[in-house]
C-alpha cells in the first residue's frame, strides 16, 4: 500500500491537521483524544457536506472529459485501457454502515483525492501549461475538497468525538514517466467520477 | 657432409626462429588484449560509453587501432562493429560511445574488443589482440510475465526526424497493438517478446508531445510520449543599427517556437559573438539584443547570431561598418518662430551625435489632409527650415525626420508638429447688392451682401463697416458698423438725393476693399417703362437673356427672391459681365408651381443701377403636374367603381334577380343537392333572403322561423297566424307602405309542406292580432330580427330554409305597387299563404287609404296586451 504524502497536498493537509506533533498519519478516535477545529463548526454541517458533495458530483464528468481530452490521442478513445478506475489502494467506501462509518469512510476518501488531485494539477501544469480550463477546474475542484474535508472533519469531532483518522494518500506520480503521468491522472479522475456518484447518493 | 650439416642447422635455426615468433605474437596479443573496465548506459540518448585500457603496452607510447563489436539480444548476433585508432599511453583509459537507434531497454547488448599497434615508430610486424570478453549491457531487467513495456520514454525528437521505438511485454501476453495518436504502427519482431515500431518523418502534432500507446484486451498497457519539437530555424532578416552611437540593437526574424512542454526543451536561446572584440551577449528576447558600443575606435563588426536548442544549432553572420548603420534619433523640439499670416521658421534638434554625421531632414507641410510643401534640409545639430506661401488663418500638420546624409540607412520617424498662421486683412470687397422701394417722402434701401469665403477673408469677418455717402451733400458721411455674421442692412434715405454706399468687411487685421453701390435720387426713374416678360425655367434654371445697356456698362445684375412665398424672400442676385447679355438662374431652393420674378440691372461705371428688364415664370408649371398626378388616380377610380358596379349586378342576379329563375338560384340549386345522397353546403352568406316569416301557429304550438329552428313561447303569441316582416332588402322601401311576405308554393312546395313552421291561413279580419305583436315589443323584434341574422349564419343549409320571395306575384310585377294597394291584400289570398304588413316597424305615417288595416292592427295590438 502506498502511502506517500505528495508534495503539493502536504502543505494543505498540514494546514488542516496542524499541531503540535502533527504530520505523522493519524490513527482514528484514540480514547480521550482532545477534539480541536481550527474554526467553529457550521450547525449544518451535514447540509453543507451533502451540498459539497452533489457540486463535486455535478462537475466530476466535466473535468474527466476535459483531463482526458487535454491528454491527447489515445486517450480519448481509449477510455476503458487508459482511464479505467483502476485505482489501486483507493480508500473503501461502505454505504451502508453508520454515519460515523460513512464520514471516517468518507474523510479518508476526501484525503486521498485531495492529494492525488494535488499531484494531478501539478503534473498538468507542467505538461499542459496552456489549458487554462483544465487547470481552473483542478483547482476549484481541490478547493471543494478542501472545504468537504474541513467539513467532515468537524462532524466527526463535533457529533463523534474523532479526532484523528488514519489516511492513505495517492500515488506519488513524480518519478513516473509522463505518460504514466496523464494515465494514473486519468484513472484516478475516472474513480473520482465513479465515487463522487456514490458518495452523493449515500449521503 | 657438411652441407647436410650446414643444412640441418639452418633448418633448426628457422624452425627455432619461427617458434620464437610465434610465442612473441602469441605473447603480444595476449598482452595487448583491451581491457574493459566500465560500460555506462545514457537512456536518453540511448548510447553505451565504453571505457578500457590497455595493459602491459610495450611502448612509452603508440598509435593503436581497435575494434570494436557490439551484438544484441545474443552475442552471436553483432548490430555494429567499428574501428577505432587512438594513440595510447602507458596506463591511459580509453573511451568510446555508440549510440543506439533503438533504445537500449529493448534488449540485452553485448560488447567486446581488440586491439593491434599501429604505430610507424615500430616497424615489426603487428598483430590484433584477442577479443576480450563479451560484457552483457542491460538497461531494462526482463518483465514479469504479465507486464508490458514501451521504450523510449519520453524521447525529444525533431520534426521530420526518424525514430524507433519498441515494447517488451511478459510472456503471458499476446496480440498487442500501437498506436501514434490514434493511428495503428505495424511493428517488427525482434526477438520472442520484443517489437520494434520505425517512425519516419515524424510530425509535430503538439507541444504537449505526441503519445505513443501499446496495449491488447486484457488492459495491459504502456505507452510513451514523444516530444517532437520543431526545427530550429536559421534567424532571417538579421540586421544591426545604432542610434545613438552608445547600443547596436540588432534584430532578426526567429521563426518558430521550439520549446515544448513538460521543460523538455525550453524556447530556442539567441546568442552575438563579436569576432573582433570576441565579446559574447546572451539575448533576453527572442527577436532583438543590444549591444553595448565600446569606447574604443572600433568601427567595423563582424557579428554571429547563434540560435540554439536542445537538438540543432543555427547561426548567420553579419558584417557591417558602424557609420552605415546609422538610424538617426527622431527630431525633437520641434518649433515655429516668426509666425506670420503667409510664412513661419520651423527649427528642431537633433540627437548630438559623435563624428557630427550631417543628416539630410525632409520637411512635409499639409494642409486641409494634402502636402503640399516638401523639402529637403542639410542639419548638423540644429535643423531650421522657412516655410513660405502659407495662407492666412489656416491650420497646417507639419513633421520632419532625418537620415543619416553620408550614408543613408534608414529614416528616423516622422515627428509631426501643428502651425496656425496669423490672420490678414480682408483681401476682396464683399459682394453687395441692394433692393430699392419707395415710399412718400423716404426711400428704403435694403442692402445685402454675401460673407467672404475663407480665402477671401484671410481670417474671422468680426464686422462689416457701411458708408453711407450723401453724393449730394459731400460732408454728410454716416458710417454703420454691422457685427458679422448679418448680411443685410435697412436704410432710409431721402428720395431727393443721390447716395454712394460703401461696404468693407473687417477682421482682427484689417478692412476689406470696398464694395460700392450707388442709389439714385429717383429709383423709379425708367422702371416704369419696364414690361414683365413671361419666361419658362428648365430642369437647368432659368435661361435669362436682354438687351445690352447703351452706353459705358460696368456690369449687369440679375437679382430674384429664392422664396418669393416667405416674407424674408432670400433676396438673391448675381453679377455678370459688362459684355454679357444672357446667363442661367439655377438654384436649388427653385421649386414647382411657384412663381419667380428676375429683374435685370445694368450698372453704370458710377455703379448707379438701371432696371433692364423684369423676367417671371416657373420653373415647372405645376398643373401639368396635377395633371400626371390626378388623372391616374381619376382612371383607377372609375375602374374601381365599373368593377363594383359589375359585381353588384352579379350579385343581384345570382341572388335576388327581379324574375328569380330557379335553375339559376344558387339558392333552389339546393333542391338538386337534396337529390344527392352526400350533403352539400350551401354559402348563402352573399344571398340575403328578401324577407323572414315569423308563423304564429295554433296554441301549443311553436313560432319557428325559416331556417333556425329557433321558437317564441306560445304564451308571448296569440293563438292567431301572424306573419312578420323583418327586413326590407331593398332600399327602395322606405317609402311610406307595406312589405308583403308570402310564401311561393310554385317553387317550393315539398318543403313547405315537410316544414313543421308551416304558414296557417291568414285571413283579412284577423289581421290586428299580427300588428299587435309588432307593435306591442319593439324589443321582441329586435330579438326576432338577431335571431334571423343568427340563423343565417348558424344554419346555413339548404334543408332547413325554405326559399320565401316577396315579389313574385301573379297580379303585378311591380313590387312598388304592392304597398300603395291595399286591397290587393285580398287578391293575394290566392296564394296559399300571403299577407300585408307594415314595411318596417318605424315605417313612416301611411296615408288615409292605406292605413286602415295598420291602425286598426295596432289598436289590437294595445289591447292584446
Amino acid at each position: 500500500m502506498m502511502k506517500i504524502l505528495a508534495a503539493g497536498v502536504v502543505p494543505l493537509l498540514l494546514v488542516l491537521h496542524w499541531k503540535p506533533g502533527a504530520g505523522s498519519p493519524l490513527p482514528i478516535n484514540p480514547v480521550n483524544a482532545t477534539c480541536n477545529t481550527h474554526h467553529p463548526c457550521p450547525s449544518n454541517l451535514m447540509s453543507q457536506i451533502r451540498s459539497q458533495l452533489a457540486q463535486l458530483n455535478g462537475t466530476a464528468n466535466a473535468l474527466f472529459i476535459l483531463y482526458y481530452t487535454a491528454q491527447g490521442e489515445p486517450f480519448p478513445n481509449n477510455l476503458d485501457k487508459l482511464c479505467g478506475p483502476n485505482v489501486t489502494d483507493f480508500p473503501p467506501f461502505h454505504a451502508n454502515g453508520t454515519e460515523k462509518v460513512r464520514l471516517v469512510e468518507l474523510y479518508r476518501i476526501v484525503a486521498y483525492l485531495g492529494t492525488a488531485l494535488g499531484n494531478i494539477t501539478r503534473d498538468q501544469k507542467t505538461l499542459n501549461p496552456t489549458a487554462h480550463s483544465l487547470h481552473s477546474k483542478l483547482n476549484a475542484t481541490a478547493d471543494t475538497l478542501r472545504g468537504l474535508l474541513s467539513n467532515v472533519l468537524c462532524r466527526l469531532c463535533s457529533k463523534y468525538h474523532v479526532a484523528h483518522v488514519d489516511v492513505a494518500y495517492g500515488p506519488d506520480t513524480s518519478g513516473k514517466d509522463v505518460f504514466q503521468k496523464k494515465k494514473l491522472g486519468c484513472q484516478l479522475l475516472g474513480k473520482y467520477k465513479q465515487v463522487m456518484a456514490v458518495l452523493a447518493q449515500a449521503f | 657432409m657438411a652441407v647436410i650439416s650446414i643444412s640441418g642447422t639452418t633448418l633448426l635455426l628457422a624452425l627455432l626462429s619461427l617458434r620464437t615468433l610465434q610465442s612473441l605474437v602469441l605473447d603480444e596479443r595476449l598482452l595487448l588484449t583491451p581491457e574493459l573496465i566500465n560500460i555506462s548506459i545514457n537512456s536518453e540518448h540511448q548510447s553505451l560509453h565504453l571505457q578500457w585500457t590497455v595493459p602491459n603496452l610495450p611502448h612509452q607510447e603508440s598509435r593503436m587501432a581497435f575494434q570494436i563489436q557490439i551484438s544484441r539480444f545474443e552475442r552471436s548476433k553483432v548490430i555494429w562493429e567499428e574501428n577505432y585508432r587512438s594513440t595510447v599511453k602507458q596506463g591511459q583509459v580509453l573511451h568510446w560511445s555508440w549510440e543506439s537507434e533503438l533504445p537500449l531497454e529493448c534488449g540485452p547488448h553485448f560488447v567486446r574488443m581488440k586491439s593491434k599497434v599501429v604505430d610507424a615508430k615500430f616497424p615489426k610486424p603487428s598483430f590484433w589482440s584477442s577479443w576480450s570478453p563479451w560484457e552483457k549491457v542491460v538497461a531494462q531487467d526482463s518483465p514479469g510475465p504479465n507486464e508490458l513495456l514501451v521504450f523510449p520514454k519520453d524521447k525529444l525528437v525533431e520534426e521530420g526526424s526518424s525514430i524507433t521505438l519498441c515494447y517488451v511485454s511478459g510472456s503471458n501476453l499476446k496480440n498487442i497493438s500501437c498506436y501514434l495518436d490514434s493511428e495503428q504502427i505495424p511493428g517488427e519482431r525482434l526477438d520472442a517478446n520484443v517489437f520494434a515500431f520505425s517512425l519516419s518523418n515524424i510530425p509535430f502534432i503538439r507541444k504537449t508531445g505526441t503519445n505513443f500507446f501499446c496495449g491488447n484486451s486484457t488492459h495491459k498497457e504502456d505507452g510513451t510520449v514523444l516530444f517532437v519539437s520543431k526545427v530550429l530555424e536559421e534567424p532571417k532578416d538579421f540586421s544591426c543599427e545604432t542610434r545613438d552611437f552608445k547600443t547596436l540593437k540588432c534584430t532578426w526574424e526567429p521563426g518558430p517556437d521550439t520549446g515544448l512542454a513538460w521543460s523538455k526543451q525550453p524556447s530556442q536561446s539567441y546568442t552575438l559573438l563579436e569576432s573582433f572584440s570576441r565579446r559574447k551577449e546572451h539575448c533576453q528576447h527572442r527577436s532583438w539584443c543590444h549591444w553595448q558600443i565600446s569606447q574604443g575606435s572600433q568601427e567595423t563588426y563582424n557579428f554571429t547570431l547563434l540560435a540554439e536548442n536542445r537538438l540543432r544549432r543555427r547561426s548567420v553572420n553579419l558584417l557591417f561598418n558602424l557609420t552605415r548603420r546609422v538610424h538617426p534619433v527622431d527630431p525633437q523640439s520641434i518649433k515655429f518662430e516668426n509666425v506670420s499670416a503667409r510664412s513661419a521658421i520651423m527649427t528642431w534638434k537633433e540627437y548630438s551625435i559623435v563624428n557630427h554625421c550631417t543628416l539630410l531632414c525632409q520637411v512635409e507641410l499639409r494642409g486641409e489632409g494634402e502636402v503640399t510643401q516638401q523639402h529637403n534640409v542639410s542639419v548638423e545639430v540644429n535643423g531650421e527650415y522657412v516655410l513660405s506661401g502659407l495662407e492666412p488663418d489656416t491650420q497646417y500638420a507639419t513633421q520632419v525626420r532625418c537620415a543619416s546624409a553620408s550614408h543613408f540607412w534608414k529614416w528616423s520617424d516622422w515627428v509631426p508638429q501643428k502651425i496656425i498662421t496669423f490672420e490678414a486683412a480682408p483681401s476682396e470687397a464683399p459682394d453687395v447688392w441692394r433692393n430699392v422701394t419707395s415710399e412718400p417722402g423716404r426711400q428704403n434701401v435694403a442692402l445685402f451682401w454675401k460673407p467672404l469665403s475663407k480665402h477671401q477673408a484671410n481670417g474671422k469677418i468680426l464686422f462689416y463697416n457701411v458708408v453711407i455717402e450723401n453724393l449730394d451733400s459731400a460732408s454728410r458721411l454716416q458710417l454703420l458698423s454691422i457685427p458679422a455674421p448679418a448680411t443685410q442692412q435697412e436704410l432710409m434715405l431721402d428720395p431727393r438725393c443721390s447716395y454712394r454706399i460703401h461696404v468693407t468687411a473687417n477682421n482682427s487685421m484689417g478692412t476689406s476693399p470696398a464694395s460700392i453701390v450707388a442709389v439714385a435720387g429717383d429709383p423709379g426713374n425708367g422702371t416704369e417703362n419696364v414690361k414683365e416678360e413671361r419666361i419658362t425655367g428648365t430642369d437647368g434654371g432659368f435661361p435669362l437673356s436682354w438687351k445690352p445697356k447703351s452706353g459705358d456698362v460696368a456690369g449687369y445684375v440679375v437679382d430674384w427672391c429664392a422664396h418669393p412665398r416667405d416674407t424674408s424672400c432670400d433676396f438673391q442676385w448675381k453679377h455678370v459681365g459688362p459684355n454679357t447679355t444672357s446667363t442661367v438662374i439655377s438654384s436649388d431652393s427653385f421649386e414647382p408651381g411657384v412663381r419667380y420674378s428676375f429683374r435685370i440691372y445694368g450698372l453704370s461705371t458710377k455703379r448707379i443701377a438701371y432696371l433692364l428688364a423684369k423676367k417671371t415664370g416657373y420653373c415647372q408649371e405645376l398643373a401639368n403636374i396635377l395633371i400626371r398626378i390626378i388623372l391616374p388616380m381619376i382612371l383607377c377610380v372609375l375602374l374601381i367603381m365599373i368593377l363594383c358596379y359589375w359585381k353588384s349586378q352579379w350579385m343581384k342576379e345570382e341572388c335576388y334577380p327581379d324574375i328569380p329563375d330557379p335553375y339559376k338560384s344558387s339558392i333552389l340549386s339546393m333542391k338538386k343537392s337534396k337529390e344527392n345522397p352526400h350533403p352539400t353546403i350551401m354559402n348563402v352568406k352573399d344571398c340575403i333572403p328578401d324577407a323572414i316569416e315569423v308563423i304564429n301557429k295554433a296554441e301549443g304550438t311553436k313560432t319557428q322561423f325559416p331556417g333556425t329552428r329557433k321558437s317564441v313561447t306560445e304564451t308571448e303569441l296569440t293563438s292567431q297566424p301572424v306573419y312578420l316582416c323583418l327586413i326590407a332588402t331593398e332600399n327602395n322601401y322606405s317609402s311610406p307602405g307595406p312589405c308583403i311576405c308570402f310564401e311561393n308554393l310554385t317553387y317550393n312546395q315539398e318543403v313547405s309542406a315537410s316544414d313543421s313552421c308551416g304558414h296557417g291561413p291568414v285571413t283579412p279580419e284577423e289581421p290586428p292580432s299580427q300588428l299587435g305583436l309588432l307593435a306591442s315589443s319593439g324589443s321582441f323584434l329586435k330579438a326576432l330580427e338577431k335571431n334571423y341574422t343568427n340563423s343565417l349564419e348558424e344554419n346555413p343549409s339548404g334543408n332547413s330554409l325554405r326559399y320565401v320571395s316577396q315579389l313574385a306575384s301573379p297580379l303585378s310585377g311591380d313590387k312598388e305597387s304592392l304597398p300603395t294597394n291595399p286591397p290587393m291584400l285580398v287578391l293575394c289570398s290566392e296564394y296559399k299563404m300571403q299577407t300585408a304588413v307594415p314595411s318596417c316597424l318605424a315605417s313612416p305615417p301611411l296615408s288615409e287609404d292605406s292605413s286602415l288595416s295598420s291602425v286598426t292592427l295596432l289598436g289590437e295590438s294595445e289591447h292584446y296586451s
